[in-house]
């Protein structure tokens, strides 16, 4: 059930904007992934490549050993499914339908579910505490609960592998640690590999097992988050100087806030402030 | 028997008379109820099954009454909500306006011959009378000369034949004595205009320009191809016209209000010089015999030294 | 109104059922405003002769009627080919309502606010100033030059809208707007250089009209819709996909690109051919999506046989209403519509449905 994604050397660009270059790494398979790094980095733009809504300007994206291009949309969602930041549906659709269009890719030409496809969506729905949201509009509902629905929806495609854009942003801290823990349920329980993009480092590092940090569209480093979270990549990604300590439970480091020594000169960093 | 059989063989005249009088008597219902081929003013073939059709509808306030006019009020069934000339014929069914005619009401009128005219929605109409396989009749009446002419068309195709003639001789004498009254005159630039709100006036494809030029008169709109031109006060003023003669539904007889709103403009010389004039849309708006009584009236309105009684 | 139902904490029942009765319900009451409609008009015809002439001629029933020759006409010629436009005209402009809707992910889209009828009104306009009825093509060319006015419309509003091969839903909104208003514009141009006398043909145009349709044009034109209308929602499942936006649609499956251009074409087509023969009918195409969708939820496989049946319906109502009310006289049908329409939508507005929104 291992399934790994393999970029190389990725250039893309919106237009004449370039956004990534030359990116290159390997997703392993059964682990969650995190992707890093400061906004406007290509973060997001990388997802929308590996699940194939842009092809790449040069490089290539090969997914279970084949190149994307070599993929055929359906199949492809039933190996990658994508659970997007937020999502706006301007129709009166309720939970329910919502969760069943994750079954699109396994549908016939007129589209009727069959028994199967309901079977599977509603032990998802019970997995992800959903079932109680099933009749109730998605426009009504919570951020927690909205992310719950799509992460849902995702899951119904019966993929192998979840790509997720920011699934924590907006949310309330109770409700990001409701879909992290989700997370992490899905990828022990059914090894489903997770490559998942936030910009909180810190949860990054507490739930994933590997990171990749990006920063301007160029790839920096990757490697487990005691390797990736230090002082140096993150001066070197983000410009700051982190105070970094140890989490008491894991051991996964964790980046503190702290004041550049002097409070009026925030752009000036001095390399000999020393981290730990 | 001996006796006819002897009868016939010494009198060959009296077989040839039996056989043509038993022929004609065989031949006279085809000869009357004939299918009649008929050409209309736009060209048309028109196949009458019965001549003379005895079941008109007409679609046009001046069809209607010129069917008056030349006797063949007996053979109307059918006319348009407008159709107020003359005052008989508001009694005779209606059938709608000639733009939105009630195609149920003149298939229940079952008529043998629908009579309508160019101007109107013609084509989707002419259609679907086709499709019904209702005889449709298009009248074309744009000049006083084509007026005259759709006079006798509708006499011969009615019937009435002699009575469309005199009707003719007797408007043709008329318009003769207007000519003869104005020629020689100086013609006076006209603007005429049928509505006031916005200026509209009439171009050279109408019959209002022809009443206009056989009045004596110069038609100011006369150079537009459009046919009812609308006009802005500026290029009223540029045009300086001698008179102005409104035909507006709204106006009193007086012409005052456009009077009073004109006044200012003195540059106008039908306004310096008070020529400015209304004339009861009524008498120009249907060409028919009664338009040519709106061309006297044209006449006496722009040459009035030329018809006052010596 | 949500279609899946949990029936209880086990089991998730799908709405088929339901679906199967939404459908038949408004079937039969087509059905029944159909019948009313032909039997009522301004010439009045026993209810039992109507029944009796449509057994005789579509049934082959030999039925003794006292029937006047007229009555045959008026039903068979006038009355009946009328409603059956009204049927085809309101089934094709809900159908183009949805699409256009979902396409555009905009609950204000129709028909008319994309610029298609507009298109197909002024290819009928140029025809008819260039006097096309009476060359070669006779009665057929009006409606063909309003077919291409409207497809035209299609492509220019595509070719607007493209960037770098892609169509956004924004962008195909917006050239839809825009062309609506020039063509819009150009068709009062054209009303006021040309005669007043021609102004009554072109209001028809822009206010609709249910009459001048011979039978083989009607026929062409259901057989045109019907496929159209099928194609269409044989791809509900993309439609459905396609509504939570493109880079999602895409995320679940769907060859986006292809399939969007065909439905924007399909609709497109199936709401030009009938502007073409009935002029721009406005408010069905905008109203009656929503009103379904109120009732039956957003899911294509039943939005588009209900959108579809609402929408003739509404018209074949509409029409009666606008045939019988100043009778001898006609409303024009569009008048109808937008003084029925408005107030619905008012309603809706104010309801919860539009929050949605």
């Amino acid at each position: 059930m291992n399934s790994v994604i393999t970029l190389n050397h990725i250039h893309f660009s919106y237009g004449d904007q370039p956004v990534l270059h030359d990116i290159s790494f390997s997703l392993t398979g059964g682990i969650i992934t995190g992707i890093i790094g400061p906004n406007g980095s290509g973060k997001s733009t990388l997802l929308k490549l590996i699940s194939a809504i842009y092809p790449p300007v040069s490089g290539t994206i090969e997914v279970a050993g084949k190149p994307l291009s070599h993929w055929p949309r359906r199949e492809l969602s039933q190996q990658i499914a994508v659970v997007p930041q937020d999502t706006f549906v301007p129709f009166n659709y309720t939970v329910a339908e919502i969760i069943m269009m994750g079954r699109t890719p396994y549908l016939g030409m007129f589209g009727f579910e069959k028994k199967h496809d309901i079977e599977i969506a509603l032990s998802i729905m019970e997995t992800t505490h959903t079932l109680n949201l099933a009749n109730r509009y998605f426009d009504q509902l919570s951020g927690g609960e909205r992310q719950r629905v799509l992460i849902a929806r995702a899951l119904v495609q019966e993929p192998k592998i979840l790509l997720l854009d920011e699934p924590t942003t907006h949310l309330d801290i109770n409700h990001q640690w409701e879909i992290m823990e989700l997370v992490t349920r899905l990828n022990q329980e059914q090894q489903i590999t997770v490559l998942m993009v936030t910009h909180d480092l810190n949860l990054a590092s507490f739930y994933c097992q590997h990171l990749v940090l990006i920063a301007k569209g160029e790839f920096i480093t990757e490697g487990k988050p005691k390797d990736v979270i230090q002082y140096d990549h993150l001066k070197k990604a983000y410009g700051i100087r982190p105070v970094i300590t140890q989490h008491p439970e894991t051991g996964d480091p964790v980046i503190l806030h702290a004041h550049p020594s002097n409070l009026n000169q925030k752009e000036s960093i001095h390399d000999s402030h020393q981290g730990e | 028997m001996t006796v006819m059989r002897k009868t016939f063989r010494n009198f060959p005249v009296f077989n040839v008379i039996t056989l043509f009088i038993g022929v004609v008597i065989l031949l006279s219902p085809l000869v009357a109820g004939a299918e009649t081929l008929v050409t209309d003013e736009i060209g048309n073939r028109v196949q009458l099954s019965i001549y003379p059709p005895k079941r008109i509808i007409s679609l046009a306030p001046n069809i209607t009454e010129i069917l008056y006019a030349i006797g063949a009020e007996s053979q109307i069934v059918g006319v348009t909500d407008y159709c107020k000339y003359p005052p008989q014929a508001q009694k005779k069914e209606k059938v709608g306006s000639f733009i939105t005619p009630n195609l149920e009401k003149i298939v229940y009128l079952k008529p043998d011959l629908v009579i309508i005219s160019a101007d109107s929605n013609m084509d989707s109409f002419y259609r679907q009378m086709e499709r019904l396989h209702i005889k449709t009749y298009v009248i074309n009446p744009d000049t006083i000369e084509k007026t005259l002419l759709t006079i006798q068309d509708l006499g011969k195709l009615t019937g009435h034949p002699k009575k469309a003639s005199r009707l003719v001789k007797e408007l043709q004498a008329r318009i003769t004595k207007v000519s003869k009254a104005v020629q020689n005159r100086n013609r006076p630039k006209v603007f005429f205009l049928w509505s006031e709100e916005p200026l509209i006036s009439a171009g050279k494809a109408t019959f209002t320009h022809d009443l206009i030029q056989y009045a004596g008169g110069i038609n100011v709109a006369g150079n537009s191809s459009i046919k009812y031109p609308k006009y802005s006060l500026e290029e009223v003023i540029q045009a300086n016209p001698d008179i102005v003669i409104t035909a507006s539904m709204d106006t009193s007889s007086s012409g005052l209000p456009l009077a009073k709103e004109w006044a200012k403009f003195t540059s106008i010389k039908a306004v310096s010089n008070h020529q400015i004039y209304a004339i009861n849309p009524d008498f120009l708006a249907r060409p028919g015999p009664t338009m040519i009584s709106g061309l006297e009236i044209l006449a006496k309105t722009i040459h009035p030294e030329a018809f006052r009684k010596k | 109104m949500q279609t899946i139902q949990i029936a209880s904490q086990s089991s998730l029942k799908l709405p088929y059922h339901r679906w199967l009765i939404w459908i038949i319900v408004l079937g039969l009451l087509l059905g029944l405003a159909i019948v009313f409609s032909i039997s009522i008009g301004t010439i009045s015809i026993a209810p039992m002769t109507t029944f009796k002439l449509v057994c005789s001629h579509y049934l082959g029933i030999n039925t003794a009627t006292n029937s006047l020759p007229e009555e045959s006409i008026i039903l068979f010629d006038i009355r009946i080919p009328r409603v059956l436009l009204a049927v085809l005209v309101g089934f094709a402009l809900a159908t183009a309502g949805v699409v256009y809707q979902t396409l555009l992910r905009n609950p204000l889209a129709d028909p008319f606010v994309i610029g298609v009828s507009s298109g197909s009104a002024l290819g009928a306009m140029v025809a008819m100033a260039l006097r096309i009825n009476q060359t070669l093509w006779g009665a057929w060319g009006i409606p063909l030059f309003a077919f291409i006015g409207g497809t035209s419309t299609v492509f220019i509003i595509l070719l607007l809208a493209r960037n770098h091969g892609h169509f956004q839903s924004q962008s195909l909104l917006l050239a839809g707007v825009i062309v609506n208003a020039f063509f819009s514009a150009m068709i009062m141009f054209i009303s006021t250089v040309i005669d007043p006398g021609k102004i009554q043909t072109y209001m028809f145009w822009m206010i609709g009209h249910l009459e001048t349709v011979s039978p083989s044009m009607l026929k062409a034109c259901y057989v045109y819709v019907i496929i159209g209308w099928i194609i269409l929602w044989i791809n509900s499942r993309a439609l459905n996909a396609l509504s939570f936006g493109e880079e999602t649609a895409k995320q679940l499956g769907i060859p986006i690109d292809h399939i969007k251009i065909l439905i924007f074409i399909v609709a497109s087509l199936v709401a030009g051919a009938v502007v073409s023969v009935s002029g721009i009918i406005g408010f069905v195409g905008l109203i009656v999506p929503h009103i379904v969708r109120s009732m039956v939820g957003s899911d294509h496989r039943i939005l588009l046989p209900c959108s579809a049946l609402g929408g003739a319906l509404f018209l074949v109502v509409a029409d009666t209403i606008a045939r019988v009310i100043i009778s001898p006289a006609e409303l024009p049908v569009g008048v109808i519509t937008a003084l029925c329409g408005a107030p619905f939508f008012i309603y809706l507005l104010r309801s919860r449905y539009w929050k949605h929104f």
